[in-house]
């Protein structure tokens, strides 16, 4: 009991408002017409406006014999207010079925990322992946801090808690008889 | 009403409850640390799973290095309560191994039809749920009286941890985005190191050196050195690909 009346003054909890910030829509898997991929945005799946940013996608394919070489796959970028740009798709040379683009997006916002293609020369052969990304400001300082400042509260609160745990348990293992046996016999 | 007072006191003496409750304060934790950075969005999905199987990866570990610790160093202060916490630790272990797949593939893939992924995600998915699988049977059967009554079968399912190791660095590997940087492939690296090491220093205490123990630590430096270069391999792909598609695209 003296260990904790010692702790106590030392463990404070602290509470918190955080705010919570929106962001990307990443790493998803779209299908259509046979034809799935998902959407990875190297490094953490938060594109930042103002940064040139990669869209890598795996595809896999319920066709056999599809290939990206010859898809006439390209990428889509639709901004809110129906600007559009494009961007060619790129097979990846290590692997067939992987394919990137690339894009630098002025200003942050939520966007179309639409990749089409077709399989074969029919006209019910196209399909068409749509992921919605939200893209981030890139150098937004006062947000960034916000975000970091919210992650910090969170993650203080989070090692209290699990310190007062740990001192009610240290306190209470060794008041139980379960390990007395074996304590006398470490002696 | 005495048999319930003597139970809850003699759980609350142990360690394995705290562990417990430990495993489910982090388990809120990470999910309301994802809730307030990425609120609601596809990436507080990515990071809450990512953080699930990482824990895992560490309890799992925490687990396995249970027996060389009290082995090597026979007069450690609470050797019992580092013994006793074991059990808990793998099934906490489980646990965050469970809900990491739970919500990539019903969260982040929508419960899709795993045919439908891409080959490489389907080869990785179907060796992270083995591993899940030895996982949850270790974690079911870690009862005493299972473990009485099965004797050597019990001992024989529970060495399947080593190949659920195995089985989820590979998965990590094969499609974990962050799983292949340079610090996670050093801190895994080190871990094995530190583990290999540990058994050959208990190997060489024992004076018990047989042709059969010399061969289970070769086999198992093998196979982690093979992961782990895999690993490195998958991270200088990964690194060849980014600098290719930027070079393509601009």
């Amino acid at each position: 009991m003296k260990r904790f009346r010692l702790l106590s003054p030392v463990l404070v909890l602290l509470v918190f408002v955080s705010a919570g910030q929106g962001s990307a829509s990443a790493h998803e898997l779209k299908e259509d017409n046979g034809i799935s991929a998902v959407l990875h945005i190297p490094p953490d799946d938060n594109p930042k406006s103002g940064q040139d940013t990669l869209f890598y996608f795996a595809f896999s394919s319920q066709q056999p014999g599809f290939d990206l070489g010859y898809c006439k796959c390209q990428v889509s970028f639709q901004a809110s207010d129906n600007r559009l740009n494009t961007a060619p798709l790129t097979q990846d040379v290590s692997d067939p079925l992987s394919a990137s683009a690339s894009l630098t997006f002025d200003k942050p916002g939520a966007y179309n990322v639409i990749v089409r293609g077709q399989t074969g020369t029919s006209a019910d052969s196209t399909f068409s992946l749509n992921y919605l990304v939200r893209v981030v400001a890139g150098t937004n300082a006062a947000q960034t801090a916000a975000r970091q400042t919210a992650s910090w509260q969170v993650i203080l609160l989070g090692v209290t808690g699990l310190v007062i745990v740990g001192v009610i348990a240290g306190e209470m293992v060794r008041r139980g008889s379960h390990y007395t046996k074996d304590h006398a016999a470490e002696r | 009403m005495k048999d319930i007072t003597a139970t809850i006191k003699y759980w609350f003496g142990g360690v394995r409850i705290y562990i417990a409750l430990i495993t489910v304060l982090i388990t809120l934790e990470v999910w309301w640390w994802a809730a307030t950075l990425f609120g609601g969005t596809q990436l507080e999905i990515i990071r809450t799973q990512e953080v699930y199987a990482w824990l895992s990866v560490l309890y799992l570990t925490l687990a396995l290095l249970v027996s060389p610790v009290a082995k090597l160093f026979p007069k450690i202060p609470g050797k019992s309560i580092i013994y006793d916490s074991r059990r808990a630790l793998g099934i906490s272990a489980a646990w965050f191994a469970a809900l990491h797949m739970l919500i990539t593939y019903f969260k982040q893939f929508g419960g899709i039809n795993p045919l439908q992924l891409p080959a490489t995600y389907q080869r990785s998915m179907l060796l992270g749920v083995i591993a899940l699988a030895i996982l949850i049977a270790m974690a079911a059967t870690s009862v005493n009286a299972i473990m009485k009554k099965w004797g050597v079968w019990w001992f024989r399912l529970h060495r399947l941890v080593y190949a659920a190791i195995i089985l989820v660095l590979v998965h990590a590997f094969m499609i974990g985005a962050h799983a292949t940087t340079t610090v996670v492939l050093v801190i895994l690296s080190a871990l094995a190191l530190i583990w290999i090491a540990a058994n050959i220093a208990i190997l060489i205490k024992s004076n018990e050196v047989t042709i059969s123990r010399v061969l289970s630590i070769s086999l198992c430096i093998i196979v982690l050195a093979g992961t782990l270069t895999y690993g490195l391999d998958q991270h200088f792909q990964q690194v060849q690909s980014a600098a290719e598609a930027k070079g393509h695209n601009h």
